[in-house]
């Protein structure tokens, strides 16, 4: 039963936006207590619709199973299950029997075992035992067909056989983030109250306007029915985002990241709608008779692939680079954090950024097989998701601002979430996106804490925190623990989930395995440095004496409660996905990527190098699973250690680290302050000078001067001579225009007798010299 | 017998223009801006029912009317709206009303004969779009122009004048070449009426009377003319001028009807009548076989788009960077219509990407394409008209447009803040705005027939995001000093006028359905011309 009718969908996400409308329109007017009250309304009250959704689909779920076994005793028991099949026809959740024939499962070399889908039956039924004893066959619950729901309000775009609608389409994938979007979104606009409680009536209506409309348009992107769709969610947020950046307008510097953010952006965009085109063009090629961009379509793409799927793919990954921050379009979001520290929480490390993920996942289907020139496309996110995780983790070490530390930490986390979609474990990386929501949220809210207490952002000039906020300081540590992957924190089990697949990869992959290892060992890497920086930002702003002026106060409750919630989320989210290492977890294990693995059930077919790999539960699986934690939890306990070691309680100017000003650290720890210099090589010396060049090289020299000046006031002055050297004949004198007349007699016969003889004459004799 | 809503879209403001002119005092400026807002605004509401009583399920012309004009010449005063006209017409009548509020606080000086001059403007306009015959179509392209020419000229800014002088030259230039072509076309039919010249010059082709080189001609004086119109580049250069130096309202009207006109031409007579001519190639002595029209068309398209953009970022005037906006949205149009004509030779290599072009596959292209380009020139008409109102509200106020001399009027005036920044999002082509809608119809037709022009194109997107939003940044943000402080927000009167324009432009891009559907068969029947 679902509790609410389909129709209440787009309801869910009709309710922000009348909140962003509400405050935009009457929040100045009507004060901040109504502003609070619809802002923060809004979404818990998405978010308990969104809950709503949640159970209804878990219930529509009657379970589904997968008879396993030989192809013949399968034949036999499907015969069977047909028969009870008919009897309880017509009924809605009467068992149903999916696959007509069995369906070959794990194609291993030499040991194809087959299975069939039945839908709305546990393996404990009854039905289903007898069967098995009758056939010889064994049941293996499974979410292979979970369901989804779908609101379609018409028609949106339709000319010719293109048609997209205004289709929205909830299913489990959908779900979990729309639980993060208004569970966590709820929570910061709690904390907002608190943090923006100063402002005037009017910002702070102008501010819930826009996080209202930020959660609208997020639940756009991830309910979307098609790419189209999608889009309108996309670029809203970003719209939201460059909004909320500049939020602070009157400082020029802050507006400029805005601008800098929504142009970045859009670059990645460009890819994105050339990418839809090419996979639309792969659907006309294939034949089909309409072209919508639904991704039940675009993902049925990936059975016959095309140079054009490949490209599409890559395009898109392109415009996934671009939201989600990752090289070579990631320079935005380390700039993003001119905007409040809320809304650096919400937008720039829980949701926004996590929409390539999603856009990746949700595509799945023709991600999975798609290869531009024989290479995987899901291998290049990969690599580029570990060079951005290691490139951005290493940034994060050298960095005073406490938001720039953390801007950079998600530039890295997000790095690793695409090394997770790129090594297929979707689920694995869904796992720490969500995970990562709770504690990247928990830090800036923690972070807005102590600016908010502090007034300044300079790590150098806060430590011994831990005594004037101790709420902030435990909220903070257990969202530190949790990135550095401090063992049984959350981030630890969804880090290693990743970390495991890619070894999995590596150990097993067909081709290129040296890549795999590289991948591996390098987000490895990035594990401890991550741990290093964590410790690192915990030492420097919580422990030793305060260096500040002024004397810090602690949180509000408005803002202290949200850092608990999240808090201990940081620490138990790691329920949501317990590795399968103790038989007595068996029940639970994995259980957020298990519940998402019906929305890709394609994708790991028609994977070559899937054939060797070990199978979840046999000991070759079990002994990597445990080797792979051994090592995480190595490299973020050294990266604790050493982090303790070098930072511990000591005041910035006895780190030699954080003091020197020549020689070799000092050089390198200004390579990592500035980023690598990505940004000032990149975009300031050289792509801002070139365009400014080019448009006014073309400006001064080619519009205005060349073609206005020059063609045309030229032909203007052209015309003005000749009717200047024309008015010299037109003297009035009778004599004169009597002799022009004779001369124009004379002229005109030479011209029709005189002329013609002589080219009849020069012709004769041409010809009689051959 | 069903009302006459074309006549009297056309006789409502003259007849006001009369009134007012020959009735209303010129010391009352209430009465004649009230009676010139009440006369374009029953205009609209009489062209509504156009729209709403339009057979989507027939399409072609509808609402044709047709009375004695000249006899003696076969001219006749032939009137009807097929889903492109119609959707211009209503453009015209819809923003009318607006351009007289715009005007309520900038002009002050001889009001009575500005008032009037937008009345036989309109009325003109709505004529253009509605005629179904040459010579009628001629006449109001002709008076269309007097009026505009003594807005800029008499209403402009300092350099007045001149501006008005090179708009007038450049378009008179233009209408010179279009005259001699339908002299030539109607020596050849035998009639003005646009319907019996269609079926004539159909014939001729069909028998092969009129040659393709012919055609080739023919083809080139018109589009050479509405080329000027658009503005193509390079033939561009007198809008910047007309728009710095033109009152709000003539800014508006031109950016948002007028340059309408060339496109509007494109499609009405270049494309279906000549379809030899517009992919013909001539081969001259010295230079050997020249591109085709349409080919060359694409390109100066193409190249209009990311010059464009690229003018309007070097700009410190921000009218003219809104002028060299227009430039650029407009040359994605003209890519639209012209680029799946366009002969992909020296471009062989995308079309491997798309394998062989199928004739089925080009028209779906193509009417994708053209269907985007009149929807984007209603979304640019939507969009850069309410940027053109929000500089002129600037100007009133601080009497500059240059960019350097403002800054941070966001913080004296929010609401106008607010709205300069909803138009930018709809001349940017958000999703969820009219402009996206165009753009994405005429980036994929494009794709689909010449996936070229599509990528050279799609720059636009990000280059129209740079200079808009530096444009914002440098008038609405950072801190406010000086002059700048005392800005007044805007006032109720500017609102009014303002939120259809901006209203509009998101509400088209949610609901596109009822506008794409009357134009798809029109241009339907239009693409059928290449042997679809």
């Amino acid at each position: 039963m679902y509790p609410l009718p389909v129709s209440w969908l787009p309801v869910i996400i009709l309710i922000p936006f009348l909140g962003a409308l509400l405050n935009g329109l009457l929040g100045r007017r009507l004060g901040k207590g109504f502003v609070k009250l619809v802002g923060v309304a809004a979404p818990a009250l998405a978010f308990v619709l969104t809950a709503a959704t949640f159970f209804g689909l878990q219930s529509a779920d009657h379970g589904a199973i997968v008879l396993e076994g030989g192809e013949r005793a399968l034949r036999a028991a499907t015969r069977d299950l047909e028969r009870m099949q008919a009897t309880g026809a017509g009924q809605s959740g009467a068992l149903r029997v999916l696959d007509k024939r069995p369906q070959p499962r794990n194609s291993q070399p030499g040991a194809t075992t087959y299975g069939v889908r039945v839908k709305n039956v546990s393996v404990e039924d009854p039905r289903i035992q007898q069967v098995m004893q009758a056939n010889g066959v064994r049941a293996v619950p499974t979410n292979l067909a979970p369901r989804s729901y779908t609101a379609n309000l018409g028609e949106w775009i339709h000319v010719g056989n293109f048609k997209v609608d205004f289709k929205f389409t909830v299913d489990r994938l959908s779900v979990v983030l729309m639980l993060v979007i208004t569970g966590v979104g709820f929570l910061i606009h709690l904390y907002s109250t608190g943090y923006m409680g100063h402002e005037p009536a009017g910002t702070f209506a102008r501010y819930f306007c826009y996080l209202n409309l930020f959660v609208a348009s997020m639940l756009i992107l991830v309910m979307g029915g098609n790419l189209l769709l999608l889009f309108i969610g996309w670029e809203g947020v970003g719209l939201c985002s460059y909004l909320l950046i500049g939020f602070e307008y009157d400082d020029p510097s802050k507006s400029a990241c805005g601008t800098k953010a929504f142009i970045v952006n859009r670059i990645g965009d460009v890819g994105f709608v050339l990418g839809s085109f090419c996979l639309l063009g792969a659907m006309h090629l294939g034949g089909a008779a309409d072209l919508s961009l639904d991704f039940t379509k675009l993902n049925a793409l990936g059975a016959g692939q095309t140079g054009l799927v490949g490209a599409g793919c890559l395009l898109l990954f392109i415009g996934c680079t671009g939201k989600s921050a990752q090289i070579p379009l990631h320079i935005w979001l380390p700039d993003a954090m001119a905007g409040p520290t809320p809304v650096s929480a919400l937008i720039h490390a829980a949701t926004m950024v996590t929409a390539g993920i999603y856009l990746i996942c949700r595509l799945s289907g023709v991600f999975g097989g798609a290869e531009v020139f024989g290479v995987p496309v899901l291998g290049i996110v990969a690599v580029v998701g570990a060079l951005t995780a290691f490139f951005a983790g290493a940034a994060a070490i050298g960095q005073d601002d406490i938001k720039s530390v953390l801007a950079y930490s998600t530039v890295s986390q997000l790095g690793y979430m695409f090394v997770g979609v790129g090594s297929l474990a979707m689920g694995a990386a869904v796992f720490h996106l969500v995970t990562h929501a709770f504690f990247k949220a928990v830090l800036f809210l923690g972070a807005g804490a102590v600016i908010h207490a502090t007034h300044t952002q300079s790590m150098r000039r806060m430590g011994g925190l831990r005594l004037y906020m101790p709420t902030t300081h435990a909220a903070m540590v257990m969202g530190a623990a949790a990135l550095a992957g401090f063992p049984l924190f959350a981030g630890f089990f969804s880090k290693d989930m990743i970390l495991f697949q890619t070894l999995l990869r590596a150990k097993h992959a067909g081709a290129a395995q040296w890549i795999w290892w590289g991948i591996y060992g390098l987000s490895l890497f990035t594990g401890f440095l991550t741990a290093v920086y964590s410790t690192r930002l915990i030492s420097m702003t919580f422990w030793g004496e305060y260096r500040g002026g002024g004397h810090p106060h602690p949180a509000p409750p408005s803002m202290g409660a949200p850092l608990i919630v999240l808090g201990i989320l940081s620490i138990v989210g790691g329920v949501l996905g317990l590795p399968a290492i103790i038989h007595a977890l068996d029940p639970v294990a994995d259980w957020l990527p298990h519940y998402l693995d019906g929305v890709w059930p394609t994708v790991y077919h028609g994977l070559a190098d899937t054939a060797g790999r070990p199978q979840p539960h046999t000991e070759a699986f079990t002994y990597l699973e445990r080797v792979g934690l051994v090592l995480g939890a190595g490299a973020a306990l050294a990266g604790v250690g050493i982090g303790y070691h070098f930072w511990g309680a000591k005041p910035p100017s006895r780190i030699p680290w954080e003091s020197q000003v020549t020689g070799q650290m000092a050089s390198t720890r200004r390579l990592l302050a500035n980023a690598w210099y990505y940004d000032e090589v990149i975009n300031k010396r050289f792509f801002q000078p070139v365009t400014k060049y080019i448009s006014g090289l073309l400006w001064e020299h080619v519009d205005d001067a060349a073609i206005d000046r020059g063609l045309v006031d030229g032909t203007g002055r052209v015309a003005v001579q000749l009717s200047l050297f024309a008015r010299v004949f037109q003297t009035g004198r009778i004599a004169r225009y009597a002799s022009y007349f004779v001369l124009g007699v004379i002229l005109i016969l030479v011209s029709s007798h005189a002329l013609p003889a002589l080219f009849r004459a020069m012709a004769g004799s041409a010809a009689g010299a051959h | 017998m069903q009302f006459p809503f074309l006549e009297a879209s056309i006789l409502l403001p003259l007849a006001g223009a009369v009134l007012i002119g020959l009735a209303v005092p010129r010391e009352d400026e209430g009465a004649i801006r009230g009676a010139t807002l009440a006369t374009t605004i029953v205009t609209f509401l009489i062209s509504l029912p156009l729209f709403f009583q339009f057979n989507v399920a027939e399409g072609g012309f509808q609402f044709e009317r047709q009375a004695p004009w000249l006899d003696s010449f076969g001219a006749t005063f032939h009137l009807g709206v097929d889903g492109i006209s119609l959707l211009l017409v209503i453009l015209t009548t819809f923003l009318m009303p607006l351009t007289v509020l715009c005007s309520w606080r900038g002009i002050t000086d001889k009001i009575k004969s500005f008032h009037v001059a937008l009345l036989v403007l309109e009325a003109a306009m709505v004529g253009v779009f509605a005629a179904r015959d040459l010579l009628l179509f001629f006449l109001f392209f002709e008076v269309m122009l007097a009026p505009m020419f003594l807005l800029i000229g008499v209403w402009g800014s300092t350099d007045r004048i001149r501006a008005a002088l090179k708009f007038f030259i450049y378009t008179a230039v233009g209408s010179l070449l279009m005259f001699a072509a339908i002299a030539y076309v109607y020596v050849l039919a035998g009639s003005f009426d646009m319907e019996v010249i269609s079926a004539a010059l159909a014939a001729s082709r069909a028998d092969g009377s009129l040659l393709a080189s012919t055609q080739f001609w023919l083809c080139l004086a018109f589009v050479i003319a509405f080329a000027i119109k658009v503005p193509v580049f390079p033939l561009h250069t007198w809008l910047p001028h007309a728009h710095v130096q033109a009152p709000t309202a003539g800014s508006v009207i031109l950016a948002a009807v007028m340059l309408k006109i060339g496109g509007y031409g494109f499609l009405r007579f270049c494309l279906p009548w000549f379809p030899e001519g517009v992919t013909h190639s001539v081969t001259l002595p010295l230079l050997g076989a020249l591109p085709s029209i349409a080919t060359t068309m694409a390109w100066l398209g193409a190249i209009g788009v990311i010059y464009g953009a690229l003018m309007a970022l070097a700009q410190t005037d921000l009218k003219r960077l809104i002028a060299y906006s227009s430039i650029s949205h407009l040359g994605l149009v003209v890519v639209g219509i012209f680029a799946a004509l366009a002969s992909s030779q020296g471009l062989q290599w995308t079309q491997g990407i798309l394998s062989e072009p199928v004739a089925a596959k080009i028209t779906q292209g193509h009417t994708r394409a053209v269907v985007g380009s009149i929807f984007q020139m209603i979304a640019h008409g939507l969009s850069t008209g309410a940027l053109f109102f929000l500089v002129g509200a600037i100007y009133d106020r601080r009497h500059t447009k240059e960019i350097a001399a403002l800054g941070g009027l966001a913080t004296p005036a929010p609401r106008m803040a607010t709205a300069f920044v909803m138009a930018t999002l709809a001349s940017v082509a958000l999703p969820s705005t009219a402009g996206f809608v165009g753009e994405i119809l005429i980036l994929l037709g494009v794709f689909e027939t010449s996936p070229m022009f599509a990528v050279l194109c799609i720059s636009g997107m990000v280059l129209g995001v740079v200079y808009m939003l530096y444009a914002i940044q440098r008038v609405f943000f950072g801190p406010t000093e000086g002059p700048n402080k005392d800005v007044e927000d805007l006032d109720r009167i500017e609102i009014t006028g303002l939120a259809p324009l901006i209203g509009f432009g998101f509400f088209l891009g949610l609901v596109p359905g009822p506008f794409l559907s009357r134009l798809e068969p029109a241009v339907q029947a239009l693409v059928k011309t290449y042997g679809g």
